[in-house]
């Protein structure tokens, strides 16, 4: 008997997804904007530009630098995280390192490019929704990477092993409830080539179901990309036939 | 200190000639009363009380999320002016478009007596300080936002305004901040209570959101207040300054309005003096202001600016509609 979650989804079905590109008027170079089921994360990525901090520049490559910024009203309750929160910082280094490796940085020696990632609510798989909006928003940006990074969360529902020893099917892409209910990661790839380049997990769970959380995490991501590359290639054809006029 | 400007002194000095022309030229060939451009929506965040998003070309973006929180009153007795007016918080976060991060502002708006870019309405909050005053000052026959927020004997809301900018300079228009927190107020939606008025027990809400309760009833006056910026360029008031119109500019004002009928007319809430870049005249040469033209001003606000108001009210009606 396949059973459904609290919000009507099956076992493998994604929340809807929402994204748009080109979404801030700013002086940012990129931006982006994207909806997973209630999280909504808005990015904007500057660069490659002049490095604000000395320190920063790299002789031979691009540095990358990421902020993060939880608003207020994110959440369930009013909570304001500082710049030095925990949780921000630790999202801020998890998407700084993935887009290090996959943009491709030696293009753009002594040159920064800053992702600033603002979180408008929140409803489970922050991190994935915050690396889907960077890839996004790094596209609108032109700045050249290897492929699309494309994350998605996998869930596993019960520790509890059936009669005949096999695990129950992992959860795709858990809201806010399953996240604080059960175990989940978080992974991310490159492209639909099932290359994991981010992988996040913090609670504890039997080795034996660990690879099908991660094998579940991947076919989401695989299908997160389609639907981002579906967008990008509609907002591309828009914007040529724009021109074409 | 005035806004910055990437404006050189030949460039000023022509800006300023063609907008003290009789008619003027702005620079994007608006008429003077014209407003730009924005994006507006509102109640797009599943957890806010009411939200809103304005985008502006060149004042940036703005996002501003309500959240209400029910809090006990401080006092058991009447609660005074003081305490009541705490029932609101306003605080505004500056976020650059990319590089500049929080903090890297100089003052919000521009606005005199406003201090630091980002901060609380508590003390030396800059913006939030203005929007909030705007708030509580707006209203008049005894009939006052905090009345709204008044739950039960003994127990209130507690309203939480965020504001978060994304902006290009440290100096937004003050029509974006206003426009988004206006945006937000007429799109709050409260829970119903069902335990009596009368009772000080910890007040029970109706969960079904669909019998909530606006804030601000829809066809009810006053509205939530707007702000205008309003500079002035020779005898020639202008809407809505863009960045290089206020580098010129020799005067300015922000005056908040708040709607007072169904016909469009506006009362006057609150008249602030701007900091403007004065590049007409001479350094150390400032003249003061004429009586009459601040007078213009604000009526040239009143008048024209109604319109802009009252679509603005529709459209967030509109909205909530169809959400």
């Amino acid at each position: 008997m396949e059973g459904l979650r609290n919000d009507g989804r099956r076992w493998n079905e994604l929340r809807r997804i929402h994204c748009q590109l080109s979404t801030s008027s700013t002086n940012a170079d990129g931006s982006s904007y994207i909806e997973q089921g209630f999280t909504k994360v808005l990015c904007n990525v500057t660069g490659p530009a002049e490095p604000s901090n000395r320190q920063r520049v790299k002789q031979d490559s691009a540095t990358v630098s990421c902020e993060v910024y939880f608003a207020a009203f994110s959440g369930t309750d009013r909570i304001k995280r500082g710049r030095n929160d925990k949780k921000v910082q630790e999202l801020q280094t998890a998407i700084q390192k993935t887009f290090s490796s996959i943009i491709l940085t030696h293009l753009f020696a002594r040159s920064e490019i800053t992702i600033s990632i603002h979180i408008l609510s929140q409803d489970g798989g922050t991190l994935a929704a915050c690396i889907n909006a960077a890839t996004l928003a790094l596209i609108d940006a032109g700045i050249p990477m290897t492929d699309y990074v494309c994350a998605c969360t996998a869930g596993q529902s019960t520790s509890i092993f059936d009669n005949e020893g096999a695990s129950p099917d992992p959860w795709l892409d858990v809201n806010y409830l399953e996240e604080s209910d059960i175990p989940s990661l978080t992974v991310a790839t490159v492209g639909d080539s099932e290359k994991i380049v981010a992988l996040s997990m913090e609670n504890k769970v039997r080795i034996e179901a660990l690879e099908a959380m991660i094998a579940v995490g991947i076919s989401g991501c695989a299908r997160v990309r389609g639907i981002m590359d579906k967008e990008v290639r509609r907002y591309g054809k828009e914007k040529l036939e724009a021109e074409g006029e | 200190m005035p806004p910055p400007t990437p404006l050189s002194p030949p460039e000023l000095s022509y800006l300023f000639t063609s907008l003290s022309l009789t008619p003027p030229i702005r620079p994007d060939l608006r008429s003077a009363s014209q407003f730009r451009p924005l994006i507006a929506e509102c109640s797009f965040l599943p957890h806010c009380n009411g939200s809103s998003r304005i985008c502006m070309t060149e004042a940036g973006e703005c996002i501003v999320g309500i959240k209400a929180e029910v809090e006990k009153d401080a006092t058991s007795k009447y609660a005074t002016i003081i305490e009541r007016e705490k029932w609101i918080e306003v605080s505004v976060e500056v976020a650059g478009g990319g590089a500049s991060g929080p903090g890297s502002g100089v003052g919000v708006g521009g606005i005199s007596g406003a201090g630091g870019a980002s901060g609380r309405d508590e003390g030396d909050g800059g913006a939030a300080v203005w929007l909030k005053e705007g708030l509580l000052a707006c209203g008049g026959d005894g009939w006052s936002i905090l009345d709204r927020l008044v739950i039960s004997k003994g127990w209130h809301w507690k309203l939480y305004i965020d504001v978060l900018l994304l902006t290009p300079t440290s100096h937004p228009s003050p029509l974006l901040l206003s426009t988004a927190v206006n945006m937000a107020l007429d799109s709050t939606y409260l829970p119903k209570l069902t335990s009596p008025h009368d009772v000080d027990d910890i007040p029970a809400f109706s969960d079904d959101w669909a019998i909530s309760v606006p804030l601000y009833e829809p066809t009810t006056f006053p509205r939530p207040p707007i702000s205008l910026p309003v500079v002035a360029i020779g005898d020639n008031v202008f809407l809505d300054p863009s960045v290089a119109e206020v580098a010129t500019a020799e005067v300015g004002l922000v005056v908040t309005l708040a709607l007072s009928d169904a016909d469009g007319s506006c009362d006057i809430v609150g008249v602030r003096g701007m900091e403007v870049g004065r590049a007409g005249g001479k350094e150390g040469d400032r003249k003061g202001i004429n009586r009459k033209l601040l007078r213009k001003m604000v009526t040239t606000c009143v008048n024209e600016a109604s319109e802009v108001i009252k679509t603005l009210g529709e459209t967030t009606h509109k909205q909530m509609f169809r959400a």
